[in-house]
């Protein structure tokens, strides 16, 4: 990582990288700040010149390395539309939020070999703010007061094979929601844009 | 990075954002975060005051509600909390509230509000435990949660866990939930006492960084110079978290390695096992500056404050005797106090935190404090001070009041708009349904019409059958004559032939036998009238009808029932008659005999009266009658239907007005009326049929009358009378409009007065006659001609009206229908009848308004016995009118419609009309009551005056004077006259009341303000100082002049020696002062366009005569401030600014002997009448006599001569002047006169008038 960061130019490959690297940090920071998971259970990481917290669950970890590198496959054939964390009560089944980060590719990119025009310390910078927001969503966000757990969804073009571990999903909204749109950050050939949906006050 | 959207905003103060449970919503998150703009303010103000308002109006049962939403947008719309936002009060408000409110204590909301006061306050502690005791939220999971969270957070898992077996045994709803808690709550604890055992295990090794101190110093250390980490190990666990971050704090001291904490261990637990009672007797809400009140310390100035040594550290035990501190670290000193309240002395007993308190008395210096804390028993706030105070906001009485008021109107225009709305669908189904009615009905009457036309035309039929059936019989019996004739003829021309005798016999036969053709057998012998009843025998059933007919005229009981059903039906005539013959299917020469008799009943009384002199029709009498059938059997020829055609003229005029008026809308409502008044109509004539004459008309006349007030006691008379009305009442309205005049009424003096019914030609003719009316008074008592007047009178009214119905046919509807057309033919009529008026005039004469002493007096003046100007028309030439006057009076007869200006009716239109009504001024006043009794010798009070009445001056047709002192009740008006002593009034007391003399009194008086020509006409004008007006009458207030009239100066001058012959040429002075005065007087009164209307004699009060400064200037000598005569009664003005420019009159004046020429002449008059009085006045004044006029050679003169001394040719020019004005345009100006007049008396006469004033004077004020 250290040598791409002084290139200024971001190829399909290392795109796939940066999107990837984010939706595994960004995972991992909606899981700590909504406390699906016991504060102790995550570390600290600097990443994007932030102070992000990574769950040491090895069941986690396992589970989330597998998505990042099935969504890694995908980004990288630019088949993939959306990832989506739901957070889910574990006692009544019910979507308490949904964390949708929606995925734009520039598909020229596949046969265009032309590298792109763009640091990846302005990506990491778009990141970054990205993060800060997921973080401050605390300021609008419910309290979880409940046991909750997490699942991820993977919006995917639909000519799309599906490997055997990956099943079929509702798209699983939140009922009564209010949407907040945060930041997004594009690497000229994927463009994220984070959202987040929570149940409404009344 | 991306540009700073407003969306962002949330984000980059998010760290003053404090974090809700159920969250937030982003809008009002960011708007709450944004530098608001004055709309959003505004906004957010509005938003407030509604919620401000709701809570102080609610009346539903839940208050808590509106509360709970208040909190709800609170906490929404100010995201940082703070002092703006008010909801540390707007909690405290609440939670006090409802505390005593049982339903409240387990209620979700009120619970939630508690606990969010709780996260709010700095002892989040105190409040739960507050709770607890006082038993809120005690059968609550979330209470239980909340607390036990609370306690968890701040590392007091014991009692935390305490806290949730305390909930599921009392189980708090939701009980499942809780449980769940309180597992989850077990977790944590087992996964943190995990940890932690870990945590000091791996301190400082696992984790990689070392740990700075918070806040501690950063001194450089060794020889790299670096400041030495030592960063807490809280840091790393609980810090990120949210459930961890505010058990830092304990966290960390436990954790802190400097700091040594000794624990004693032997010392009792600081947490008991048990929660404490519930005891209740915690009343104070705990709030922050009351539960903390022994630690803060208010910021206070350090001056003595010295920075003089660095900071040692010093042991906390050596402090005390290391160094006495130059300022005191705590002092409860009196200089606080104006800033906080004085305080109890604080306990430090932090272990007994729940020991019980004492029931203290809290007084704060705010004042929102005191109202929020102040349950003062022994004050009781007598004005709904909670609602003033219930919010945030402070609300005055007038706005409470406002959303009060506001609403009850709210709810009002709701009904409102409802009951319109729900009228209005009311209003449309009924008329819809009258509508269908009224359609049916229609249709109704035209399938009878067509029924009617189908019989109509089968009779015709038939006739024509008949008639032919005749005309063949006649034909054969003609041809058969003629052939009889001629065979006869034959054997006559053979007999002559034989006999050769003379041809004359022949011619004679012939002629007898041409009558014999024309009217069969008997029928010249029948009288007219009943040829028209035996042509209805004529059909195949009418003979029994016409019988049927005839006895229900007689039967005077039996019929009005019958009757009665003649309006129920939409009341085509057809039907009527139909009813009235009892047969299902009328006939037309049924129709003509019903027309016949229903003629009659549209005709007068009068006109039955003298039926035989009017040639009338009169219905046959039932021995008539049953002669027809005797005679029915006879063959009619055509001559009978000429007869029928000549019958049915006069009284086809009304029945074609009742078919129009069957065929305009017809208005239900009326029938049930109509059916009383064509009941009693139509039964009049049943008396006449009976009773002999006399009684007859009596009767009649009575039954008039009762109906007449019958009618005007209903207040629908105009509803009756409206076109739409059925027929019927068209026959009522012909009946009083046809009967002219009705001497029964007159007899008894009263009033038929009947407006409601617009019986203008009724009245009209009253009033034409001279014999009653409203306006002329008759004095009852005056003398025998008078009360004969209405006998003699009688016949020529019935003469008249009778000539007028007959001769003209006028129809009563055209007399009826308008007041303007009846004035019309009422001013026609009066043409017309013009001979028998002024035939009438001398018997009427002696009507005049004027007290009787007076009249006694001039009858005393007169020596001719003769009391009233006479103007000889016997040489009156009417071919004197130019063209120009024959114009004028065509277009003031027919194009104008000639206004009566003396109509009552106008008059109060007028007065309703005027810019400035009459209750705004200031002089009137209006009681709506009857007018008090006005007694000689009582005391009368009149609005806030009160008068004693001392005598009776005076007693004319309109009213009566008094004279009458004031009794001194009246400062204000004793101030005005200048004089403490009792003050004189004249009284006018007139019923009914009379506001037209009081509006004329007072308008003049205000335009006379606006001459300005140094003559001061105002003091030569009746003031009227009050107008009192009652339902019934009115009573003016005047100034009384002790010195009597004009009149009455001429009668003691007569009697003084002043007015002997002798000193006849002496007199010219003060006679040409007076006439120059008056006719300063009257040229003023018409420069104010009022025409005084009745100028007399006595309607002068003379005042004095005042000592003229000699001058050879006119203005000098005349426009002093006296006048010596004062004019009165404005009852008869006009006022002519009120008419349209160029109005001419054409009505007469009833008081005959002050008749104008014009009005004698039947010209169109103006002024004249004024300036006609004004010569007769200054007549009587020279002459002490009325005016004889006659005109010669076209040229108005009088009798009378003036002395041979006096300046003649002068005073005939006056004259002249006065009498002769050419027309109403070119009235004379008077001002040239009263120059000349002027000019003559300041040259010739003016010391001799100063000379003789003392001695006029003297006559003037002597008695009589």
């Amino acid at each position: 990582m250290a040598a791409t960061a002084t290139k200024n130019t971001i190829t399909l490959k290392g795109s796939t990288d940066i999107v990837a690297e984010f939706f595994d940090y960004g995972i991992n920071s909606i899981l700590y700040q909504r406390g699906i998971y016991p504060p102790e259970t995550f570390t600290r990481v600097q990443k994007y010149g932030l102070t992000l917290l990574m769950s040491t669950d090895d069941g986690i970890k396992k589970y989330l390395s597998q998505v990042i590198s099935q969504i890694k496959e995908w980004l990288l054939n630019m088949t993939v539309n959306k990832l989506v964390v739901v957070i889910k009560s574990l006692n009544s089944n019910e979507v308490m939020e949904r964390w949708q980060f929606d995925v734009e590719c520039d598909k020229k990119a596949l046969t265009d070999s032309k590298p792109n025009e763009k640091s990846e310390k302005d990506v990491n910078g778009e990141i970054r703010a990205v993060i800060r927001q997921i973080t401050a969503s605390v300021t609008f966000l419910p309290l979880i007061e409940e046991p909750c757990s997490f699942d991820l969804l993977v919006y995917t073009d639909k000519d799309l094979d599906v490997p055997e571990s990956w099943g079929e999903t509702g798209p699983q909204f939140v009922a009564n929601s209010e949407e907040v749109r945060l930041r997004s950050f594009t690497t000229n050939i994927h463009k994220v844009d984070t959202m987040v949906a929570y149940r409404k006050t009344d | 990075m991306s540009a700073e959207s407003p969306e962002n905003e949330w984000e980059l103060s998010k760290e003053n954002v404090q974090p809700l449970k159920q969250g937030r919503k982003i809008t009002s998150l960011n708007a709450g975060l944004k530098q608001l703009s004055g709309d959003e303010i505004t906004r957010i103000k509005d938003e407030k005051h509604v919620f401000e308002a709701e809570l102080r109006t609610y009346s539903g049962d839940d208050p808590l509600e509106i509360w709970y939403k208040y909190i709800l947008w609170t906490e929404q719309t100010f995201p940082k909390g703070g002092k703006d936002s008010n909801l540390t009060t707007i909690l405290e408000r609440c939670v006090r509230q409802f505390k005593e409110e049982e339903i409240y204590r387990n209620d979700e909301r009120y619970i939630y509000a508690w606990m969010k006061m709780a996260d709010i306050c700095n002892d989040p502690l105190e409040i739960y435990k507050f709770m607890y005791d006082q038993n809120i939220g005690c059968e609550l999971g979330c209470f239980y949660e909340g607390w036990a969270c609370l306690l968890e957070q701040l590392g007091n898992v014991k009692k935390a866990d305490m806290i949730f077996k305390n909930g599921i045994a009392k189980n708090a709803r939701p009980i499942d939930h809780l449980r769940l808690r309180y597992e989850d709550f077990h977790k944590r604890v087992a996964r943190k006492i995990l940890k932690g055992d870990d945590d000091t295990g791996e301190d400082n090794v696992d984790s990689g960084e070392q740990h700075r101190q918070v806040l501690s110093q950063l001194r450089t250390m060794g020889k790299k110079k670096r400041a030495p980490i030592g960063r807490t190990g809280s840091a790393i666990e609980g810090g990120a978290g949210v459930l961890g971050t505010k058990s830092r704090s304990n966290v960390n001291n436990n954790r802190s390695n400097n700091v040594q904490v000794y624990y004693d261990e032997n010392s009792a637990p600081s947490v008991p096992d048990s929660l404490p009672p519930q005891t209740g007797e915690w009343s104070a809400i705990p709030k922050h500056s009351i539960t903390n009140k022994e630690n803060e310390k208010k910021p206070g100035v350090w001056t003595k404050q010295k920075i003089s040594k660095p900071s040692i550290s010093v042991p906390v035990s050596a402090v005390s005797s290391y160094k006495q501190l130059s300022f005191p670290v705590y002092e409860d000193t009196n200089n606080d106090q104006s800033m906080r309240t004085p305080l109890k002395k604080p306990e430090i007993d932090c272990q007994k935190v729940l020991s019980t308190r004492k029931l203290e008395k809290e007084s704060s210096s705010s004042c929102l404090k005191t109202i929020s804390e102040g349950h003062d028993k022994t004050e009781r706030p007598m004005y709904c001070k909670e609602k003033i105070y219930l919010g945030v906001e402070e609300y005055s009485f007038e706005e409470l009041r406002a959303i009060g008021w506001y609403r009850l109107q709210e709810k009002r225009n709701r009904e409102k708009m409802e009951e319109e709305h729900r009228a209005v669908t009311e209003m449309r189904l009924k008329l819809e349904a009258e509508r269908q009615q009224l359609l049916d009905e229609a249709e109704r009457v035209r399938q009878q019409r067509q029924n009617l036309q189908q019989e109509e035309q089968a009779m015709l039929e038939m006739a024509k059958k008949q008639v032919k059936e005749h005309q063949q019989q006649m034909e054969i019996d003609r041809n058969s004559e003629i052939k009889r004739q001629q065979e006869q003829l034959e054997k006559e021309i053979h007999v002559r032939l034989e006999e050769q005798l003379t041809v004359s016999w022949s011619q004679r036969s012939a002629r007898q036998l041409n009558f014999g053709d024309s009217s069969h057998g008997n029928t010249e012998n029948i009288p007219p009238q009943m040829m028209a009843q035996l042509q209805s025998s004529k059909s195949k059933r009418p003979l029994m009808q016409v019988s049927v007919d005839n006895r229900s005229m007689n039967s005077s009981t039996a019929t009005p029932n019958s009757f009665a059903n003649i309006s129920q039906p939409r009341s085509s005539e057809k039907s009527f008659d139909r009813t009235l013959s009892g047969a299902p299917s009328p006939t037309v020469n049924t129709k003509e005999a019903m027309r016949l008799v229903r003629g009659m009943f549209n005709k007068s009384l009068e006109r039955q009266q003298e039926d035989e002199d009017v040639d009338m029709e009169e219905p046959a009498p039932p021995s008539q009658t049953h002669a027809v059938p005797q005679s029915g059997g006879m063959p009619f020829t055509v001559y009978d239907e000429s007869q029928e055609n000549q019958y049915q003229k006069p009284s086809s005029a009304p029945i074609t007005v009742f078919c129009d008026d069957d065929a305009s809308a017809p208005e239900p409502m009326n029938t049930s009326i109509n059916d009383i008044d064509s009941n009693k109509i139509l039964h009049q004539p049943d008396h006449g049929l009976i009773g002999n004459r006399k009684t007859r008309s009596n009767s009649q006349s009575q039954s008039i009358f009762d109906d007449g007030e019958r009618i005007e006691s209903r207040p629908r008379d105009d509803i009756t009378l409206a076109p739409l009305g059925s027929h019927l009442s068209f026959a009522a309205c012909a009946k009083f409009a046809s009967t002219p005049f009705n001497p029964n009424n007159s007899g008894s003096g009263g009033k038929r007065d009947s407006p409601h019914f617009d019986l203008n030609p009724d009245v009209d003719m009253q009033t034409d006659e001279g014999v009653l009316s409203s306006k002329v008074p008759v004095q009852t008592s005056d003398s025998t001609i008078i009360s004969s007047a209405p006998q003699t009178n009688l016949e020529q009214t019935v003469n008249n009206s009778v000539n007028n119905l007959s001769t003209k046919s006028l129809s009563p509807i055209i007399e009826g229908s308008s007041e303007e057309s009846s004035a019309a033919s009422h001013s026609n009529y009066q043409r017309q009848n013009l001979p028998d008026t002024i035939h009438n005039t001398p018997k009427l004469t002696p009507v005049m308004d004027q007290s009787e002493d007076t009249r006694n007096l001039l009858q005393a003046v007169d020596d001719r016995n003769q009391s009233i100007h006479v103007i000889d028309t016997s040489a009156y030439l009417p071919p004197e009118m130019d063209e120009k006057t024959e114009q004028l009076l065509s277009t003031s007869v027919y194009i104008e419609d000639p206004k009566d200006p003396f109509d009552a009716k106008e008059r109060e239109q007028m007065l309703s009309c005027l810019k400035t009504s009459l209750h705004h001024i200031d002089t009137y006043s209006y009681y709506d009551e009857l007018l008090p009794n006005v007694r000689i010798g009582d005391i009368l009070s009149l609005g806030c005056d009160a008068f004693e009445v001392i005598s009776k001056i005076g007693e004319g047709g309109y009213g009566k004077i008094y004279l009458a002192e004031d009794t001194g009740l009246d400062f204000a008006t004793q101030a005005l006259n200048g004089d403490t002593s009792t003050t004189s009034f004249a009284l006018k007391v007139e019923q009914p009341s009379q506001k037209w003399e009081f509006y004329i009194c007072n308008e003049l008086h205000h335009r006379l303000a606006k001459i300005h020509d140094g003559f001061d006409t105002r003091p030569g004008i009746i003031q009227i100082h009050n107008g009192y007006f009652f339902q019934n009458g009115s009573v003016l207030v005047t100034q009384y002049q002790p010195h009597g009239t004009l009149l009455d100066l001429v009668n003691k001058c007569k009697n003084s020696n002043l007015w002997s012959e002798a000193f006849v040429q002496d007199r010219e002075p003060v006679m040409v002062y007076m006439t120059i005065e008056l006719l300063h007087i009257i040229e003023h009164v018409h420069k104010c366009q009022i025409i005084h209307g009745d100028i007399k004699p006595d309607n002068f009060l003379v005042l004095q005569f005042p000592y003229l400064p000699v001058s050879k200037d006119a203005d000098v000598v005349f426009k002093g401030p006296f006048r010596f005569v004062q004019l009165i009664d404005f009852g008869q003005s006009i006022d002519m600014s009120k008419y349209p420019a160029g109005t001419t009159f054409l009505t007469k004046v009833n008081t005959q002997g002050f008749q104008c020429i014009e009005m004698k002449t039947n010209r169109p008059w103006t002024y004249q009448t004024d300036l006609f009085g004004l010569a007769g006045t200054i007549h009587v004044l020279i002459f002490s006599q009325y005016m004889n006029i006659y005109q010669e050679a076209g040229e108005w003169k009088m009798t009378s001569k003036f002395n041979r001394h006096w300046n003649s040719g002068l005073w005939k020019k006056l004259f002249n002047i006065l009498l002769n004005v050419p027309s109403c345009d070119e009235i004379p100006d008077l001002s040239v006169i009263r120059k000349e007049f002027e000019d003559y008396f300041i040259n010739n006469l003016i010391e001799k008038y100063n000379s003789q004033c003392a001695s006029f004077n003297k006559v003037v004020t002597s008695c009589k």
